[in-house]
């Protein structure tokens, strides 16, 4: 690796085509952390940045490719004190081609009642920033920012 | 998927050996809780210590297993790391849960280094 340009391997975006399995999902979260760790992203926040990850990417294996599988291209590029996110897969669009909203999760009913899903888009919405959601060529194309915590929270 | 159980007069520990719940683990987990609590009485005491990573997944098989020992057993959660803490408070689901810091009595062979 050069060291002739100080700022090349923090600008050097983190690519990987994963498979539409939760198994490879897994792996490929593996390997972001890793490079992001390289790039000097500090281990305390690695914790939310895989927290959106692992949520983004579990939505395109259950939902955009829940009758198949198939590719989903992942390019992560640090960006001052964020990690600026694309997410692309050619699965199936989302519902109306928008971006689901975060549900308000009743959680005060009795217990049989509580819900054993829908808490993904709530995480996402919670840890990034400007997310985008377009479908064009038969693309699903889903870019955000995480912000890189620089405390404990 | 790793779990050991310790069964006592008035409860019973179930310590996840796993460093994960997510998508590709969830459904077994469901399953081997299910196992692991079939005998025994009183409350739950899930130790989720050795757990760094839980995702959407993960939380949905928690509260299942929470709903299928329901009315009769209780479940509560003890020793969640930094991001496993995450996820529940930003779900609040931190509300729904009794959560101890430390799971009790735990062996020297899984109490964390440090």
């Amino acid at each position: 690796m050069s060291t002739d340009r100080p700022s090349s391997p923090m600008d050097r975006p983190l690519c990987l085509t994963v498979e539409s399995d939760p198994l490879a999902v897994r792996a490929a979260l593996s390997r972001l952390m890793h490079g992001l760790t390289e790039r000097g992203v500090p281990a305390a926040a690695l914790g939310s940045v895989e927290l959106v990850l692992a949520e983004v990417l579990n939505n395109v294996v259950e939902h955009a490719y829940v009758r198949g599988t198939g590719p989903i291209d992942i390019a992560l590029t640090l960006k001052r004190r964020q990690i600026v996110c694309r997410v692309c897969d050619q699965g199936r669009r989302m519902p109306g081609d928008t971006l689901p909203e975060a549900a308000e999760i009743a959680l005060d009913g009795p217990i049989k009642d509580l819900p054993e899903g829908g808490f993904g888009w709530a995480l996402i919405h919670k840890l990034a920033e400007d997310i985008h959601y377009t479908r064009a060529d038969q693309v699903n194309r889903l870019t955000f920012r995480i912000p890189i915590e620089t405390a404990a929270g | 998927m790793q779990i050991v159980t310790e069964t006592g007069a008035t409860r019973q520990i179930v310590r996840v050996l796993d460093t994960r719940i997510d998508a590709a683990v969830a459904i077994r987990f469901k399953e081997e809780m299910r196992e692991a609590t079939a005998s025994g009485t009183g409350p739950v005491i899930l130790d989720l210590s050795q757990v760094e990573f839980l995702d959407s997944s993960g939380l949905g098989a928690v509260v299942a297993v929470m709903k299928f020992l329901a009315p009769d057993r209780k479940l509560e959660l003890a020793g969640l790391t930094p991001t496993v803490a995450k996820v529940f408070r930003l779900t609040r689901m931190d509300g729904v849960f009794t959560i101890h810091p430390a799971a009790p009595g735990a062996p020297d062979s899984l109490r964390s280094v440090g």
